[in-house]
């Protein structure tokens, strides 16, 4: 049986993140610290990332910059924390083309992209509406579509066209469409055979636990992030299903902006105070 | 569209605070419409690529930069002074039109072998960089991208 080993990377963090931006409708909620994160996959031959980050060099670094986001630090950096070259990357999931999870292309000279389809074909679309509609876009570094090309007319880019299992052994890529993003996925990882070695790396349709219970874990209710731009009862839907794929167990769910994961597996700084949590070990 | 040399600059254009006559205004005034030409050549050719890559889409505008233009960029840029303030804005326009101009960056070959969508992605990199008073950063392929029809709003469902 093929196993992984699940590590989440910090790589940046948003310290005052308005908290509205990640629970739906908590206006004048204050702010919260929010981790940016990708998720290191390792096997016996393979070695996979969930999202790639951003490149604070570029336009990336600037929408970053923006919202807030500091403490940025290069993959080579993040990726050298747990013994891992940029280079030794074979395979990216791309969850979705946000910038601070699709911005880091360049980084991976490598790796193998996937990403679904309807992703891309959205964002063009977007791209296509005018100056009136550029609220849909506030999240992307139009140069990501262009390297996206780039690597499609290299060979380096799988476009997916809905649910894909087995992209690696064990390693499914599932459509999360009209969520966070338009074409969103979300990535299953099956280390045995049972509900209990599975494990969903959510994307950004869960961004924190919270909004799986909303807060009241004896009477939970669910609380879609507040930044999307597909539909907020489609991201509880799915949320609802990936639950479902890991027998309503949220600690199977691993979402890459949550704080808390530090508390319920075990984790580290880096020497440049980024933490690393080991979700679990082979 | 049509050619830069003829651009007219509106009241709202970046130029307030800068003193007229002084040689950054001089030198914004005359970059303003080049920079603005290259915008439309990346993004006229952005947009192209981005269509045929999708595979589903047509342009919904034919029209092309006028190509007497190009030459008209490097008389531009070989003519301009540079005040010290705009050297790093104009180290960023002569790159982008290396790039994106090949008449005369044919004699420097080295950026003909990139691929079309790392070419664009770099010259998008250089000109935001280089617009007078920093005029907000991101070139706006948003913006020009409205010359693509699509027809695309079942793409994402919009219509369903």
């Amino acid at each position: 049986m093929t196993r992984y080993a699940i590590t989440v990377l910090e790589y940046a963090a948003s310290p005052k993140h308005p908290t509205s931006g990640v629970l739906y409708g908590r206006h004048n909620s204050g702010s919260m610290n929010l981790p940016f994160a990708y998720v290191l996959l390792r096997g016996r031959d393979t070695v996979a990332l969930v999202d790639t980050g951003y490149d604070q060099s570029d336009f990336g670094g600037e929408i970053a910059n923006t919202i807030g986001v500091t403490g940025w630090s290069p993959p080579s950096e993040v990726l050298g924390a747990v013994g891992i070259r940029p280079d030794d990357v074979q395979h990216v999931f791309l969850t979705h083309a946000d910038f601070d999870h699709m911005g880091g292309l360049a980084y991976f000279p490598n790796a193998k992209f996937y990403i679904q389809k309807r992703e891309i074909e959205s964002w063009i679309w977007a791209l296509s509406k005018g100056r009136r509609f550029r609220s849909l876009l506030g999240g992307i570094n139009p140069t990501d579509v262009l390297k996206l090309v780039d690597l499609g007319m290299k060979n380096r880019l799988v476009v997916l066209d809905g649910a894909s299992h087995d992209v690696l052994p064990n390693i499914d890529l599932l459509p999360a469409f009209d969520t966070h993003t338009a074409g969103s996925q979300y990535v299953v990882v099956r280390n045995g055979g049972s509900l209990e070695d599975r494990w969903v790396l959510t994307g950004d349709v869960v961004y924190t636990y919270e909004n799986l219970h909303g807060g009241d874990r004896d009477d939970p209710c669910f609380v879609p992030p507040g930044l999307a731009t597909g539909s907020q009862t489609n991201l509880i839907l799915t949320a609802e299903e990936m639950l479902a794929g890991v027998g309503g167990d949220m600690l199977r769910l691993v979402p890459v902006h949550e704080e808390k994961l530090k508390d319920h597996f075990p984790s580290r700084l880096s020497d440049r105070g980024l933490r690393i949590t080991d979700i679990t070990t082979l | 569209m049509s050619g830069f040399v003829g651009a007219q600059f509106r009241a709202d254009d970046p130029f307030e605070g800068i003193a007229p006559g002084s040689a950054v205004a001089e030198y914004d005034i005359v970059i303003g419409p080049v920079v603005r030409y290259l915008r439309d050549v990346v993004t006229d050719r952005s947009v192209r690529l981005l269509a045929n890559f999708i595979g589903t889409s047509h342009l919904g505008d034919e029209s092309k930069p006028d190509a007497g233009d190009s030459d008209q960029v490097y008389d531009v840029l070989a003519a301009v002074r540079v005040p010290l303030q705009r050297r790093h804005e104009h180290h960023h326009v002569k790159q982008a039109a290396h790039l994106l101009l090949p008449t005369r960056a044919a004699a420097l070959a080295p950026h003909l072998r990139t691929s079309e969508a790392s070419l664009l992605s770099r010259a998008w990199g250089h000109l935001r960089r280089a617009s007078p008073v920093g005029s907000g950063g991101l070139i706006d392929l948003r913006q020009c991208c409205g010359q693509l029809n699509l027809g695309a709003d079942f793409l994402i469902g919009a219509s369903e």
